[in-house]
């Protein structure tokens, strides 16, 4: 299973984010002992929260879960951290998720993975208002069907997102995400 | 304290935070934080800690994981306040 988060560096972040009790909420002691020995403590906080979002996605749509809103149930670790990428994982109810993350001075795009094999493909836009037919156009040609086949995309009522063609659901996997001026999505390559 | 106005207070706090101001419009038990405020989920934590300030309670996690909506809101607010 796959998931991703986008997060827009323009965007401010919780004027309570250095409070104890913001902390408390979302980020479990150990993620709180990397933020504050982090050189860029606001960051390693956005960082960790796209790793949780991305992990929540991921888990919600393997196991087809209710929403919730459990941030610090998702356990997040830092295992490799160099020049604008980040390696991590992340831990829920005893299944991981590997985490892989790119860092610029205008986004934070993190994807998620269950099985450390599995390859992905992401794709990252800039003020596109058409994310849903982004993803459309992309995967009719991956199915190799004319656009003009019927493809659309519904929410289910837990609010995972399925692709349906000419009115029947497809078992394909992906993630969106939108945040301020960025959205992505991300799908898994199967053929790798 | 009255359902109704607990309901008012929570419109207030999260009016801030709201995204998609007509969601606001039909403010009932129903309306959905995410789905139909479009509040950034990073923000609803600031939602739950104005709650707390204005209800002077304490939300914990349990109770964080199901505040999906106004409704569920009040009724964290209502059974805290009972305590």
């Amino acid at each position: 299973m796959i998931g991703n988060d986008i997060i827009d560096r323009q965007i401010p972040i919780s004027k309570n984010w250095n409070t104890p009790r913001y902390l408390n909420k979302i980020y479990t002691s150990l993620e709180q002992q990397h933020i504050s020995a982090s050189v860029d403590p606001e960051l390693m906080v956005q960082i960790l929260w796209s790793l949780k979002e991305a992990a929540y996605k991921a888990h919600q749509r393997r196991f087809n879960l209710k929403r919730s809103y459990n941030p610090i149930q998702f356990n997040c670790q830092i295992i490799t951290e160099e020049n604008g990428s980040i390696g991590g994982e992340i831990n829920i109810d005893d299944v991981i998720y590997f985490s892989h993350s790119k860092i610029t001075p205008q986004f934070i795009h993190s994807s998620v993975i269950s099985e450390e094999k599995l390859k992905t493909s992401a794709k990252i836009f800039q003020k596109s208002l058409t994310l849903k037919q982004d993803l459309i156009a992309t995967l009719s040609s991956l199915y190799k069907k004319p656009q003009s086949s019927r493809f659309s995309i519904k929410k289910n009522k837990q609010f995972i997102p399925f692709l349906f063609l000419n009115g029947i659901k497809q078992d394909q996997v992906f993630s969106l995400s939108h945040h301020g001026n960025f959205s992505a999505f991300i799908l898994p390559l199967t053929n790798s | 304290m009255t359902e109704k106005t607990i309901l008012e207070k929570i419109k207030l706090i999260v009016t801030p935070y709201v995204q998609r101001k007509e969601g606001l419009k039909d403010f009932n038990d129903k309306t959905d934080f995410i789905a139909d405020l479009k509040i950034n989920s990073a923000n609803l934590v600031d939602v739950i800690l104005d709650v707390e300030d204005e209800f002077n309670i304490e939300i914990d996690n349990t109770s964080m994981e199901g505040m999906l909506t106004a409704g569920d809101a009040k009724r964290i607010i209502v059974t805290k306040l009972a305590n």
